[in-house]
C-alpha cells in the first residue's frame, strides 16, 4: 500500500535531519559507509508518533516548516541541501537560544545522537565508526 | 461491555501497587492488578537499550514538564512501573524529613520511630543489598575527590540479588517489581489484567462502584468492593480528575530536578560492564546529591557538550570519561490537568530561581570535586557553551545558570495527592483513603506531602506498606 504523501514527506525530513544529526556527532560532512542511519531514522519517527501527540504534532509540524523553510534562507528545502549545508542551517536553529528552537535541535541533536549511538553499540558496530578496538 | 469483578483493584503495578497488591492477597483478599503496560519479564531487554525504552517507558521515554525550563520526566509503563526502569537504589529518607512530612499536613502515627519498622520489613522482603564486589572504578574516584575536600559519601544499596558462580565473580540481578511482589501477589491468588487503561473510576455517594477501562481497544466494566489507585504521581492524579475528583488533586507535583556534565581524567574511570556507580556525596543532603551514573557511549553521547569537530574522538576514548549528576530538592510546585478533547496531560512546573540557585550550587561542589579527582575537562551543562578546564570557570557559570537553556532531566515525581489530616492541603487522610470516600484509597509517591530528599523507592514501598497494612486491618 503506498504512503499517504504527509507522511511520506515527514519520513523525508525526519531523515534528512537525522542525517544531519549523525554527521553533527561524527564531525564530518559525509555518511559514507556509515551504518544504522536508516534504522536511527526509523526509530526517531517512531518516536516523534509515539509521543503525546500535541508534543509529536509539534515537532513534526516544526520539521516541516523547517524543511520549507530554508527555501527562502538556502535556496532549497532541507532535504535536498548538501549535508554540509544541511549542518549549517541546523546549527542556525541551535544558536537562536530559545525554548521551542532548543527543543527541535535537541530532539534531533541529542535524541537523534543516543539512538544512533545505542543502534552501534547494541549491534557490536562501534568500530565501524569508533575504529578498531573501542 | 464485558464486566469483571473484585472485592479490591489496585491500578498499577510500580512499587506502592505491587506492595498493596500482595499484602492484600496474602491477607486472603480478593485482588485484581489492572496495569496500564506489558507484562515483561526484567530479561526482556538490556537495561537502558532502546528496545527497554520500546517496551517499559511511556511515550518512549519522552514526557516533559513545561515551564521557562522543561524538564525531561521517565515514567515506566509496564508490569512493575518505574522499579523495571530505575537505578533501584534504596534509601532511608532522614527521620527529619519524615517529621517535616508529618508537621506539614498533619499526618497522624507518623514518628519516625513507627515508621522504622515498614523500611527494615522493605530491606528484608525487597532483597536490599550491596555490590559485595565493590563498587567500581568512578565511585571510587568520586570518594577519592570528595575525601580531598573533606566532604562524606556513601555508597547506596539497591534493590538487586547478587549471586557469586563457581568462578568466584558476581553477578548481579534487579528485583524490581516483577521479580519480587508482583509474582508474591501472583502466588497468593491476585489476579492481573495488563495492557489495561484506566478510564474513569464510577462513584455514588462518597463509594466507588467500579471502573471503566480500556482493553483491547474495548471498554470493560469491572465491579470494585475497594479501589487503591496507585498509578504514579502523574497517572494517578490524572484517574482521579478523569473520575471528578479534585481536591487538591494534582495541584502540588514536586519533582528532584537533575542536571548532568561529563567528566574527564587522565586515567580510565569508566567500565560500562559494571553497571551504575552507587557512591553518591551525602555532605549536602537534604537539599542536593551529587554522584555518578551508568556511563555507555550512548549515554556519554547523550550528555556531553556538542563541539564543531564531533564526538568521535571522545567517545573512542571513552574509558576516560563518566556522567555526573546534581540532584535537587526542587522548590518548585506544579499542577496536572487533561487536556480537552485530546485528552493528554499536561505538567506544568516552574524551575524555580532558588532551584536554580541550588542546582548552580550543586554543579560548583561537583566541579570543585571532580578537578579535585583529577579531571582535565568538565562538560559545560548550558547548551552550546564551551567545556570547563579548570574549577573557577565552572564556578561562575554555575553562579548564575540560565533558564531554558539546560537540559534538566528527573524520574523522582511525586506529592501530586498528599496525604495527612489537614484537608485544606491534602487529598487524602492520613493512610491514603481519598476525603469524602469510603473505598477509594492512594497508594503510592504522590502521596509523599513534601520530597523525600532521597530516591524515592525505598520511602514509596515502605509507606505502601504501612497504609496497605492499616486498610486491610493490620
Amino acid at each position: 500500500m503506498s504512503k499517504n504523501p504527509l507522511r511520506a514527506r515527514l519520513d523525508t525530513v525526519v531523515r534528512a535531519l537525522v542525517e544531519t544529526a549523525i554527521a553533527d556527532e561524527l564531525g564530518r560532512d559525509d555518511l559514507d559507509g556509515v551504518p544504522f542511519v536508516a534504522e536511527t531514522a526509523e526509530v526517531m519517527t517512531r518516536r516523534l508518533l509515539g509521543m503525546q501527540r500535541y508534543l509529536g504534532g509539534g515537532l513534526m509540524m516544526m520539521s516541516l516548516a523547517f524543511d520549507a523553510g530554508t527555501r527562502a534562507t538556502d535556496g532549497a528545502a532541507f532535504h535536498a541541501l548538501p549535508l554540509a549545508r544541511r549542518r549549517r542551517a541546523l546549527a542556525r536553529v541551535r544558536g537562536l537560544q530559545f525554548g521551542v528552537a532548543n527543543s527541535f535541535a535537541d530532539f534531533y541533536g541529542k535524541l537523534g545522537g543516543f539512538t544512533f549511538w545505542s543502534h552501534l553499540e547494541e549491534n557490536h558496530a562501534l568500530d565501524a565508526v569508533l575504529g578498531k578496538g573501542s | 461491555m464485558n464486566r469483571t469483578s473484585a472485592d479490591l483493584v489496585v491500578v498499577g503495578s510500580g512499587p506502592g501497587g505491587a506492595m498493596t497488591a500482595a499484602l492484600a492477597a496474602e491477607a486472603g483478599r480478593d485482588v485484581l492488578i489492572v496495569e496500564e503496560g506489558s507484562n515483561y519479564t526484567i530479561d526482556s531487554a538490556p537495561s537502558f537499550s532502546l528496545a527497554e525504552m520500546d517496551q517499559k517507558y511511556r511515550n518512549g521515554g519522552l514526557n516533559v514538564t513545561f515551564g521557562q525550563t522543561n524538564i525531561t520526566y521517565l515514567e515506566g509503563r509496564c508490569v512493575g512501573g518505574g522499579s523495571e526502569i530505575n537505578a533501584g537504589l534504596y534509601h532511608r529518607p532522614l527521620a527529619t524529613t519524615l517529621e517535616q512530612w508529618r508537621e506539614f499536613t498533619r499526618i497522624a502515627d507518623f514518628a519516625p520511630a513507627q515508621l522504622w519498622p515498614h523500611f527494615e520489613a522493605v530491606e528484608r522482603e525487597c532483597q536490599v543489598a550491596s555490590f559485595p564486589g565493590g563498587n567500581g572504578p568512578a565511585s571510587a574516584l568520586l570518594r577519592m575527590g570528595a575525601g580531598k575536600l573533606g566532604w562524606s559519601t556513601r555508597e547506596i544499596a539497591r534493590f538487586w540479588r547478587y549471586d557469586q558462580g563457581a568462578d568466584g565473580a558476581f553477578a548481579g540481578r534487579r528485583q524490581s517489581m516483577s521479580e519480587t511482589l508482583v509474582p508474591r501477589a501472583l502466588r497468593a491468588g491476585a489476579r492481573l489484567l495488563a495492557d489495561t487503561r484506566v478510564l474513569r473510576l464510577d462513584h455514588r455517594g462518597g463509594r466507588v462502584t467500579g471502573l471503566v477501562v480500556l482493553r483491547g481497544g474495548r471498554r470493560e466494566q469491572i465491579e470494585a468492593k475497594r479501589v487503591v489507585v496507585c498509578a504514579g504521581a502523574v497517572q494517578t492524579p490524572r484517574i482521579l480528575r478523569r473520575s471528578g475528583l479534585t481536591h487538591n488533586v494534582g495541584d502540588s507535583l514536586r519533582l528532584h530536578p537533575m542536571i548532568r556534565v561529563t567528566a574527564t581524567f587522565r586515567e580510565e574511570i569508566n567500565d560500562p560492564a559494571f553497571g551504575v556507580p552507587t557512591e553518591q556525596v551525602d555532605q549536602f543532603k537534604p537539599d542536593l546529591t551529587l554522584g555518578c551514573s551508568y556511563s555507555s557511549i550512548p549515554h556519554l553521547a547523550l550528555w556531553m557538550g556538542a563541539e564543531q569537530g564531533g564526538k568521535r574522538d571522545r567517545l573512542r576514548d571513552y574509558r576516560r570519561t563518566g556522567i555526573f549528576y546534581v540532584a535537587a530538592v526542587g522548590t518548585g510546585v506544579g499542577t496536572i490537568r487533561d487536556l480537552p478533547v485530546l485528552g493528554e496531560p499536561l505538567v506544568r512546573l516552574p524551575l524555580t530561581g532558588d532551584d536554580l540557585a541550588r542546582i548552580g550550587e550543586g554543579l560548583s561542589k561537583l566541579g570543585q570535586l571532580l578537578f579535585a579527582a583529577g579531571a582535565v575537562e568538565v562538560s559545560n551543562p548550558v547548551a552550546g557553551e564551551a567545556a570547563f578546564r579548570d574549577a573557577a570557570a565552572l564556578e561562575a557559570t554555575a553562579r548564575k545558570l540560565p533558564q531554558g537553556r539546560m537540559a534538566v532531566s528527573t524520574i523522582h515525581l511525586f506529592s501530586s495527592c498528599p496525604m495527612g489530616d489537614d484537608d485544606r492541603v491534602t487529598a487524602t487522610d492520613s493512610f491514603g483513603r481519598v476525603h469524602g470516600f469510603s473505598n477509594l484509597y492512594v497508594n503510592d509517591a504522590s502521596l509523599f506531602p513534601m520530597s523525600p530528599a532521597v530516591n524515592p523507592q525505598g520511602t514509596v514501598l515502605a509507606i505502601a506498606r504501612r497504609n496497605a497494612l492499616r486498610m486491610l486491618g493490620g
